[in-house]
């Protein structure tokens, strides 16, 4: 298995990567002066997706955790009842 | 039994908290319990390192924020504080300290790890200020996860209380110990004139009452006799400078600068008073120290300060120049009279020196006997003066001892494992418990908590607990 540094490595660029890939696709391409049948477009769906996605993961995640939390309150609500 | 100190303050270090932490181990470590401490790294000191009595710490590799702390993220070193707990195969956690985050983040690592958790405050807070109010919330919530909480006064128990709303049947008080062999007196250090040294020794700093110093010294201008000697470094030591270029006291105010805390007393015993003029304190080691080294000492009466020392051994008085000043001169009066009594006798000379080479053996309590003759004369002396109930200057020798009753960390130990044992006892938390604390001291941090709850179950999967290396133990060979 890969050391711990590596896998440090794989995780941060990653990380960067994805970060730039996002940066570009929400804040640099609308604004470039390009016809619609470039070929970069191929790289990149269409703009609603870069909204719809990160919003549904954030209710998912924080909502997941709310259900989690209330969960567990409320069972140990009924235990002291 | 098994602790696990955490702080962001240990050694290199130096402070109240690092003093703490490492004595109350090496005591902890004698009683034969395993301590292992846990710290950030210090520049280039990181790794596993052994320090006296095979005294184990972890200088984890995790970078500075500000003010000696971590960057508090709350998740991003939950895996290797598990790995360090597991390995260690710790059972109770003992986090020190309000301001270290990594304290903080350990203590909610064990509890999730079903471990018992304690914690130990070693200062005071406010209540009204924005950082007060966001510091108070975070210790809110994490003593609501904490098994027991220790404070080193009962107004730092109050204050601990009142900020944290932590239930008061779940909070001890254990006051810090002084090392007394290592504050002895030695009067022989002093002026042979009648030159009266004033000590302080603190960081120049503003909660350090600097301000009410700078007020005080040019009142001793024209005071021949009076010198101070200041130990210690900070941003408020150009106002003192300042002060003494004023006052033309350049010769009668000595500024030490920052002395590492082994010599301190080189600079206590060559004192007859020891000036401290805390804004707030928990409780404020250098007091004992001083008295330990047989100072008089003069304090501003804020904090857990009048429950130190007994009143034989200091003058309190309000955080404010002109009864700072007014204890002074009661201190300065009192010292005139005892040297007076004691100074022309040639035969008192000859007893204290006797006193001297015997005290040093520490076992014959007789001994005393003979320095209370030397007290009786000034006993009766300034009542029949003055009319008041000022007392007369103890022995230095005396005041070590005094202190040495009151505090050792022999008895801070006990006490402590008193507590490991207490919360031993009870029943850990289970996760829906630590989740209710959570949500009714801060539902913010619910977000943090359930996500490091999460993690450590990927961690439990990807890292079984069952397969965890287990640390070798160093062992005292029998000599």
């Amino acid at each position: 298995m890969a050391s711990n540094a590596q896998l440090g490595k794989i995780i941060l660029i990653s990380a960067i990567a994805v970060f730039f890939y996002y940066f570009f696709w929400v804040a640099v391409l609308p604004f470039m002066l390009i016809d619609e049948g470039n070929p970069i477009r191929l790289f990149f769906p269409p703009l609603k997706y870069a909204f719809i996605v990160p919003t549904v993961f954030g209710v998912i995640f924080l909502g997941g955790i709310a259900a989690f939390s209330f969960y567990h309150i409320w069972s140990l609500r009924v235990k002291r009842d | 039994m098994r602790i696990c100190m955490v702080s962001d303050f240990f050694y290199p270090s130096i402070g109240g908290v690092e003093e703490h932490v490492y004595n109350l181990s090496q005591m902890l470590l004698s009683l034969g319990h395993k301590i292992v401490v846990l710290t950030h790294a210090y520049g280039d000191c990181s790794g596993i390192r052994y320090v006296t009595g095979y005294l184990k710490v972890y200088y984890l590799p995790i970078k500075v924020c500000y003010n000696q702390c971590i960057l508090p993220t709350a998740v991003c070193n939950v895996p290797m504080l598990r790995a360090v707990l597991l390995r260690e195969r710790v059972e109770v956690v003992h986090g020190h300290s309000a301001f270290s985050a990594l304290a903080h983040e350990a203590l909610m690592v064990g509890s999730l790890l079903g471990l018992k958790t304690v914690f130990t405050d070693h200062s005071l807070f406010g209540f009204a200020d924005l950082s007060a109010a966001l510091t108070n919330n975070l210790l809110e919530v994490n003593l609501g996860m904490v098994n027991h909480a220790i404070c080193v006064s009962h107004i730092g128990k109050e204050n601990t209380v009142l900020r944290a709303r932590v239930a008061k049947h779940r909070v001890s008080v254990i006051p810090n110990a002084v090392d007394t062999a290592l504050f002895t007196p030695d009067p022989q250090q002093r002026p042979s004139n009648d030159i009266i040294n004033i000590v302080v020794a603190s960081r120049l700093v503003y909660r350090k009452g600097i301000d009410l110093l700078a007020g005080i010294i040019p009142r001793f201008k024209n005071t021949p006799n009076i010198n101070f000697i200041i130990v210690g470094d900070g941003p408020k030591r150009d106002l003192l400078e300042e002060i003494r270029e004023k006052t033309n006291m350049q010769e009668r105010v000595q500024m030490v600068g920052a002395v590492e805390h082994n010599r301190v007393r080189d600079f206590l015993v060559r004192g007859h008073i020891f000036l401290n003029t805390s804004l707030t304190e928990a409780y404020c080691m250098a007091i004992v120290e001083a008295a330990s080294c047989g100072l008089q000492v003069v304090s501003t009466s804020v904090g857990g300060i009048p429950e130190v020392l007994p009143k034989s051994l200091i003058l309190l008085a309000e955080p404010e120049i002109d009864a700072i000043y007014a204890a002074i001169l009661i201190a300065i009066d009192r010292h005139r009279k005892s040297s007076f009594k004691v100074s022309p006798s040639v035969g008192n000379g000859h007893l204290a020196s006797d006193a001297n080479g015997k005290v040093k053996r520490r076992r014959r309590r007789k001994v005393d006997t003979p320095i209370s003759p030397t007290q009786l004369p000034a006993v009766s002396a300034p009542p029949a003066d003055q009319n008041s109930s000022t007392e007369p200057v103890m022995c230095p020798y005396r005041c070590n001892e005094l202190v040495e009753t009151l505090y050792n960390w022999e008895d801070v130990a006990l006490r402590t494992v008193k507590v490991y044992d207490r919360v031993l006892n009870e029943r850990s938390f289970t996760t829906s418990e630590l989740v209710f604390a959570v949500w009714q001291h801060g539902s913010w941090f619910l977000v943090f908590f359930v996500v490091a709850h999460f993690l450590m179950r990927l961690l439990e999967l990807w890292r079984p607990r069952k397969h965890v290396e287990i640390a070798q133990d160093v062992q005292r060979r029998a000599s």
